[in-house]
């Protein structure tokens, strides 16, 4: 990230474009130097930003004052009032630019808009000066997070950093004074920092050094969502107690709503661990933050942190030499999102591709309006209009409808953000913004510029090429000597084999993301409550003994047959099935083979679904095995050993071609060429059990039995007489009753752990569908201007042919034959690629199914239907030009 | 003796307040915190550079500096035309406001 203290280039950029005049040099140098006493005072990023664009444009305009009068800019208020005008007279051509640019403009702002979101000033006082120090192991290059010693060095050696804190964040069972219990995100978090952040409680304190010494008191600070949740809001909330992981912590403070530092964070506790109480280059997980000294700058706080480090590694280089720390922005303390990858970077051009479609075909359109107006441009060039003059009008008409899209852009992309944003609210950072800023307006406003100038000054050009007596001679309505040339007809390919291209790629993601799928899970989704049970170990600030292993392995496995036991004993529970995963939750997928039955496509290997269960799963989902044995307690004691798989019916099916499954034999294999798993002899066959939902063709797959303990955490399939839903608070108090420090999850139902997990396939669907949409209306309206063009060029020439007798089906087709003929080469384009392309781009075991070339010859014949019906207005135009108008015209 | 606008006062008193560091981002300041009043660099500039044309004020171009991205800071100096200029326009404006202050506040207060 760059120096604060200097304006963003784009921003300088843009105020050397628009301010103009002798007195310019200094007014930018103004700027600047504006720009620099802001951030020194405390300014965000983005309000810095703000008064730096407002003062450039109001500069800009005051410094131009008399020639904007004058009109000596070449542009006037006249232009903007005729851009207008020109919006309300046709309306379906202004409409599918606006859709165009509206649409286009979004999506090619997101990349940028999302890089954004990733490096926001944290909504702190003068939050641009928190930052972390990230550790990485250069021999490994992963992250090294064990910086306890250092951390401890760097407080008491650096200078450039003060304040500095720690933090371990997970995920602890709280429970209330009256038992009632949630899982919650906290922290154990250094005292020093509230400081850092400078957030003042809402009621009693914030942690304090004395908080966290051996011995002291366990205290806990609550965030307003926790303390509204779970204390209801109680204004005595400091000196009540509330149970975290079984243990007992006062309350002493609550913090304001909103406050989740550093991420989701509802609550903060000591961080009591000590450098001396664990071996060099050891200890828990931690990240390192804090606040830049006054004065200091990041550049120089890297360089102290790099000097440190030498010395350090000169001293032990053991501990150091392969280390490499680095003073970052806080929001990259826990790792960078990946903006530089191949894939990022090519998502980035297709949607800057996007954008220049967009723009070309609103130049197309721009065209074939401004090739009626030829007349109108001549007349004006004879009467003494410079061919400037004539060409400014026309980008400041584009101009406006590029304003207007931008505004609906802007709005559209805020909306998005904010749907967005309240969808994935309790699982993203609190600082991560992706609303709208003012880098994000700043851009959007060049693009509206450069659209206009693409799309208007283009056509334009060719408008006014021309010689005037030439075009006055011509005369008459339409009468015009330009073409569409080359351009515009590749243009018109390109849009509709992009719309063939995405339709196909998204064609799979259709009836996972709008198809029925729920009752593919093999049981009443409705009756089951899906929850995910695990013991989290040892946590982050609270003092627990350690264990083994296999002593935990051992306890857990004890717990979880406690758990069962006692929901057994619930009357409104009738079965509960436990595995790694429950019918219509996510199976993993592996190759294996069957002795003896190669695959259909002549490899040995088969790609199928699997889980591991406990014994009783399929009996509890009340789903006993069709054909041999389910597992048997014996099968789950010795599960490594345990030679015991039942697959289900699909897996017979597809894989053993319908054969008797029961004492056949299976192993995984690892087509990377590393060794093959055991074989295991099939001892039962179960009914399909929502192995994957989204598409039963893929159902097949097989179970093996769990070992008590070795599934943590495990999944829950909780058959409930009544709503399942209601059964969720009942559960939670089970399971704490059995151990506070077991942590509880509720899906919902089935059904809606299913729903769930389709929207990210309806996310996807929406982004493909709304390019696809832009490509199909961009791609029609193309056409539309194009036969549209034709008709009204060849006006006189079709009135002629139509008073000699030719044929209505002879007169269409050589009006529509462009356009069919562009139609033709941009499917076979988009559906030859989409053969070529897609199936490499969405490969994978789970795609195999996918018969690409049905589904691009499908996507092909629609748009190519769609792009023949854009035509049949502008040809049922031509079809009723009678003679006698089209050469009383003359 | 030419009579100043609103404007032109605001700024040619900067001036004399800011004595020898009134270039253009210090008048705007000096504006902004006195009277809250947000004004662009540019209009000051350009109310500047009339008031030059009529010898109101000069200016120097200082060397560039740190921070500016290698664009000067133009000085500029109160001429004494100028301050008879500012002392005279002020001057009448007190003269009609003149023991009409407190008439004022009561008229706003209704």
């Amino acid at each position: 990230m760059s120096d604060r203290r200097v304006a963003p280039a784009l921003l300088r950029r843009c105020a050397e474009l628009i301010v103009r005049g002798i007195d310019a040099p200094y007014v930018l140098g103004d700027l600047e130097e504006a720009w620099v006493r802001d951030r020194e005072r405390g300014r965000s990023v983005a309000e810095s930003a703000l008064r730096y664009a407002v003062n450039a444009i109001l500069s800009a305009v005051a410094l131009n004052a008399r020639r904007i009068r004058d009109g000596r800019l070449g542009a006037s208020w006249l232009d903007v009032k005729l851009g207008l005008r020109m919006l309300r007279r046709e309306p379906a051509v202004n409409a599918v630019s606006l859709l165009a640019l509206a649409i286009g403009i979004p999506i090619a702002m997101m990349p940028g808009q999302l890089e954004r979101a990733f490096d926001p000033d944290l909504p702190f006082d003068e939050g641009h000066r928190i930052v972390g120090i990230r550790t990485i192991n250069v021999e490994t290059s992963r992250s090294w997070t064990r910086s306890l010693h250092d951390f401890e060095r760097w407080s008491q050696e650096l200078g450039s950093v003060q304040l500095l804190g720690v933090w371990d964040g997970a995920t602890y069972n709280v429970t209330t004074e009256n038992g009632s219990a949630e899982a919650v995100e906290g922290a154990a978090m250094t005292a020093s920092a509230f400081e850092i952040v400078r957030v003042p409680p809402l009621l009693g304190r914030t942690l304090q050094a004395d908080d966290e010494e051996p011995g002291a008191p366990p205290v806990v600070v609550l965030g307003y969502g926790l303390w509204r949740s779970a204390l209801a809001g109680d204004a005595d909330a400091v000196g009540r107690t509330v149970q975290i992981s079984g243990i007992p912590h006062e309350v002493v403070g609550v913090m304001p709503e909103g406050f989740l530092f550093p991420n989701l964070e509802r609550f903060w506790i000591p961080f009591r661990e000590r450098a001396i109480d664990h071996p060099a280059g050891s200890g828990p997980t931690i990240w390192v933050f804090g606040r830049l000294a006054d004065g200091a700058t990041r550049a120089e706080a890297n360089e102290e942190v790099e000097r440190l480090r030498q010395r350090w590694a000169a001293a032990d280089p053991a501990e150091h030499a392969h280390l490499r720390s680095s003073v970052v922005s806080f929001t990259h303390v826990t790792g960078d999102v990946a903006f530089d990858t191949p894939e990022w970077l090519a998502m980035k051009a297709l949607a800057g591709l996007l954008l220049v479609i967009a723009c070309g075909n609103v130049g197309i359109l721009i065209l074939a309006r401004t090739a009626l107006r030829t007349s109108e441009l001549a007349v004006r060039t004879a009467l003494g209009a410079s061919r400037v003059r004539i060409i400014v009008q026309i980008f400041v008409e584009t101009l406006v409808i590029g304003l207007v899209a931008v505004s609906l852009g802007l709005l559209l992309a805020d909306g998005i953000a904010t749907v967005g944003h309240r969808a994935f609210a309790t699982e993203i950072p609190f600082w991560l913004d992706f609303g709208v800023q003012p880098e994000t307006v700043v851009v959007a406003l060049l693009f509206a510029g450069a659209s206009a100038g693409l799309a208007g000054v283009v056509p334009a050009l060719k408008a006014t090429g021309g010689h005037v007596h030439e075009t006055l001679q011509h005369g008459g309505r339409g009468a015009t000597s330009m073409r569409f040339g080359a351009f515009s007809s590749v243009l018109i390919v390109a849009e509709v084999a992009v719309a063939v291209l995405f339709l196909t790629f998204g064609t799979p993601l259709i009836p996972f993301a709008l198809g029925n799928i729920e009752h593919g899970a093999g049981i009443d989704p409705d009756r089951y409550l899906a929850a995910q049970l695990w013991h989290p170990g040892t946590r982050p600030g609270l003092e627990m003994e350690p264990v083994d292993d296999s002593t935990f392995q051992r306890q857990i496995g004890e717990l979880h047959a406690e758990v069962s036991r006692a929901l057994a004993e619930e009357s409104l529970v009738s079965g509960v099935a436990i595995g790694s995963t429950v019918p219509g939750g996510r199976h993993s997928g592996r190759w294996v083979e069957v002795e003896g039955m190669p695959a259909s496509d002549g490899t040995p290997a088969h790609w199928v679904r699997t889980a591991t269960v406990v014994p009783g799963f399929f009996e509890a989902l009340d789903q006993p095995p069709v054909a041999g044995r389910g597992f048997d307690a014996l099968d789950g004691l010795g599960a490594d050993s345990s030679k015991a798989v039942v697959v289900n019916t699909r897996f017979v099916e597809e894989v053993m071609g319908g054969r008797n499954a029961i004492g056949r034999r299976i192993r995984t294999v690892d087509r990377g060429g590393g060794s093959p798993g055991p074989w295991w002899e099939v001892v039962g066959v179960v009914p399909r059990l929502g192995m994957f939902v989204a598409d039963g063709r893929l159902d097949a797959g097989f179970y093996r039995p769990a070992t008590p303990g070795l599934l943590n955490p495990i999944q829950l399939g909780i058959r409930v007489d009544g709503d399942p839903n209601d059964f969720g608070a009942r559960l939670r108090e089970v399971v704490a009753a059995v151990d506070p420090q077991l942590q509880v999850q509720t899906g919902g139902t089935i059904r809606q752990l299913i729903r769930q997990q389709r929207m990210d396939g309806r996310w996807a669907l929406l982004l493909v569908g709304a390019i696809s949409l832009v490509a199909i209306v961009l791609s029609a309206a193309g056409l539309y201007a194009l036969v549209g063009f034709t008709v009204t060029r060849r006006r006189r020439e079709i009135g002629i042919r139509t008073a000699l007798g030719a044929q209505q089906r002879r007169i269409a087709l050589g009006v529509a034959r462009r356009a069919v003929l562009q139609l033709l080469a941009g499917v076979a384009l988009g559906g030859g690629l989409a053969v070529v392309i897609v199936p490499g781009m969405a490969s994978g075991p789970g795609m195999s199914h996918v018969r690409w070339y049905e589904a691009a010859l499908t996507v092909s014949a629609i748009v190519f239907a769609i792009g023949l019906l854009a035509c049949v207005p502008p040809i049922r135009r031509s079809l009723t030009i009678t003679p006698m108008e089209a050469l009383a015209e003359e | 003796m030419p009579y100043l606008g609103e404007f032109e006062q605001l700024i040619l008193f900067s001036i004399v307040h800011l004595d020898d560091d009134a270039f253009g981002l210090s008048i705007r300041e000096e504006i902004e915190d006195r009277t809250g009043r947000t004004v662009s660099s540019g209009a000051i500039y350009t109310a500047l550079r009339r008031m030059e044309e009529r010898g109101l004020v000069t200016s120097e171009v200082a060397d560039p500096i740190e921070g500016r991205v290698g664009r000067p800071r133009k000085y500029y100096t109160i001429e004494p035309a100028g301050a008879r200029a500012l002392h005279q326009s002020f001057s009448t404006l007190q003269a009609i406001a003149g023991g009409a202050l407190d008439r004022l506040q009561r008229l706003a207060e209704g």
